[in-house]
C-alpha cells in the first residue's frame, strides 16, 4: 500500500519540476519585461509564411473521384484557365471588399490626414483576446486604437510581433481605456467581459454624457468616437459619474477593422 | 530518434491546441469546444507518462509565446497541472463516469484560470456548465472510439 502511494506520487515528479521550470521562466520573463516571451515571435513571420494553397481554394478535393479518363489535355488546359481565372475572381472579390470597407470608413470619418491600414481577425485565443493581421510589419505600436467600418474604436492593441498583433477589445480580460466627453472629463473605462463599464475620474457636473472620444492626451493617435452614452442609465454618486453598457458587438472574421497611423 | 518523436508530438499538440483556437473564433454560442483541453484530460487519465511531459511543455511554450498576453510559462503550467490533476483524479477515484466528468469540471476551471479571476462568476458560469456537457461528450466519445479501434 505504501509503496503504491510512493509510486503514486513519484509519477508527478517530472511534471513538478517542469511546473517549477514554467513559474522560472514567468519570473525571468516578468523581471526582463517580456523579452524572453517576444523572443520567438520576433525571429519568426508566422502569418506572411502559412498561404493557402490555390488547390484548396478551388475545393479540388471534391474532384479526387474523377476517373482518369477525364485527364484529357483538353480537360487540364481548361481547368487550368478556370483556376486562374478563379484566383482572380476571388482576388476581385477581395479587392472589392476592401474598396467597399474603406467606401464605409470614409463616410465616418473626418481626418484624412491619417492612413487606414485594413486588419482582419485571424483567431481568439484562450482568454478571449483576437489575433490580427499586421505587425512591426506596418510599423504598429503597443496601444495603437483598432477601429471598425463605422470609424468607432473597437480596442487596441495590447501586443505587436512581427506580422501580427494582439487585439485588446472590449471583451477582453486586460482591457482598460482612457476617454473624455464632450465636456472634457476624463472617464476610465473597464470591462466585465460581458459590460464596460464607464466611471468619470473628476468631479462632474450632473449633465448628460454623451460620446466619449480617444486624444491625444492618452497617447491615442486622434479623437476617434467609442461608446455614444447618452441612451444609457447614467447613475452619479459624489458628482462622478457611472455608466454600465452591455457589451453587443462581437467581432467576426467579417469585421472590418482598420489601424489609424500617422503618414 | 527519441527528439524527433518528442518534437513532432509537441508539434501535434500544438496543432491541436491552433485548430482549438479557431474553432472557438467561429463558434459565437455561449460554450467553447475545447479540444485541446480534452486531449490533455485523454493523456493525464489515459495514457499518462513521464515522457509526456516534454511534448506539453513545448507546446505550452509555444502557445504562451504566439497567442498569448501573460508572462511565459502560464499557460504551460496550466496544462501541466491539468494532466496530473487529471490523473490523480481518476487513479486516486477510480473509474465511473460521474469521476470523469468531475475530472473535467475541475480542470476545466483550472484551463479557464485566467479568465476566472479577471471576470465575474456572472460572465462564464453558464459557458463553463454548457462547456462540461459538450466537452464531456466529446471527451466520452472519443474515449469509446480509441477503445474500440484497439
Amino acid at each position: 500500500m505504501r509503496n503504491s502511494q510512493v509510486v503514486g506520487v513519484r509519477k508527478y515528479v517530472v511534471y513538478f519540476l517542469f511546473i517549477f521550470l514554467s513559474g522560472l521562466l514567468s519570473v525571468v520573463d516578468y523581471f526582463s519585461n517580456k523579452t524572453l516571451s517576444n523572443f520567438i515571435p520576433d525571429q519568426v513571420n508566422v502569418i506572411s509564411n502559412i498561404q493557402i494553397p490555390d488547390r484548396f481554394l478551388q475545393n479540388e478535393l471534391s474532384n479526387l473521384y474523377s476517373n482518369k479518363a477525364d485527364l484529357v489535355a483538353e480537360n487540364i488546359r481548361l481547368k487550368e484557365e478556370l483556376t486562374n481565372l478563379r484566383v482572380l475572381y476571388i482576388e476581385n472579390q477581395e479587392l472589392q471588399d476592401n474598396i467597399e470597407s474603406y467606401e464605409d470608413l470614409i463616410k465616418n470619418i473626418t481626418n484624412f490626414d491619417l492612413t487606414y491600414y485594413a486588419t482582419s481577425l485571424i483567431l481568439k485565443n484562450s482568454t478571449d483576446e483576437y489575433l490580427i493581421s499586421g505587425g512591426r510589419d506596418y510599423n504598429f505600436k503597443p496601444g495603437d486604437l483598432v477601429i471598425n467600418e463605422k470609424g468607432y474604436i473597437v480596442g487596441y492593441l495590447g501586443e505587436v510581433f512581427n506580422d501580427y498583433s494582439i487585439l485588446e477589445s472590449f471583451n477582453s480580460t486586460n482591457f482598460n481605456f482612457r476617454a473624455l466627453d464632450s465636456n472634457n472629463n476624463i472617464f476610465e473605462v473597464k470591462s466585465n467581459g460581458k459590460e464596460l463599464i464607464f466611471s468619470s475620474l473628476e468631479s462632474s457636473l450632473n449633465l448628460k454624457v454623451n460620446i466619449l472620444f480617444s486624444d491625444v492626451t492618452f497617447g491615442h493617435i486622434n479623437k476617434f468616437p467609442l461608446v455614444d452614452l447618452e441612451p444609457y442609465e447614467q447613475t452619479t454618486l459624489n458628482n462622478k459619474i457611472t455608466v454600465i453598457v452591455p457589451i453587443e458587438e462581437i467581432l467576426t472574421f467579417q469585421s472590418k477593422l482598420f489601424i489609424p497611423k500617422s503618414k | 530518434m527519441k527528439v524527433i518523436r518528442f518534437i513532432s508530438i509537441s508539434l501535434f499538440l500544438f496543432i491541436i491546441c491552433l485548430v482549438e483556437n479557431y474553432l472557438n473564433t467561429f463558434i459565437t454560442l455561449n460554450f467553447g469546444v475545447y479540444i485541446f483541453f480534452i486531449s490533455l484530460i485523454y493523456m493525464g487519465t489515459e495514457i499518462f507518462s513521464q515522457n509526456l511531459v516534454f511534448p506539453i511543455f513545448l507546446s505550452g511554450i509555444l502557445y504562451d509565446s504566439f497567442f498569448s498576453t501573460y508572462y511565459l510559462g502560464l499557460y504551460t503550467s496550466i496544462f501541466l497541472i491539468v494532466v496530473i490533476f487529471s490523473n490523480y483524479l481518476v487513479s486516486r477515484y477510480r473509474g465511473s463516469s460521474a469521476i470523469y466528468i468531475a475530472t473535467i469540471s475541475i480542470c476545466l476551471l483550472i484551463y479557464k484560470i485566467p479568465i476566472l479571476i479577471e471576470f465575474s462568476l456572472n460572465y462564464w458560469f453558464v459557458s463553463y456548465c454548457v462547456s462540461i456537457v459538450v466537452n464531456s461528450f466529446i471527451f466520452f466519445s472519443l474515449k469509446r472510439a480509441l477503445k474500440i479501434n484497439v
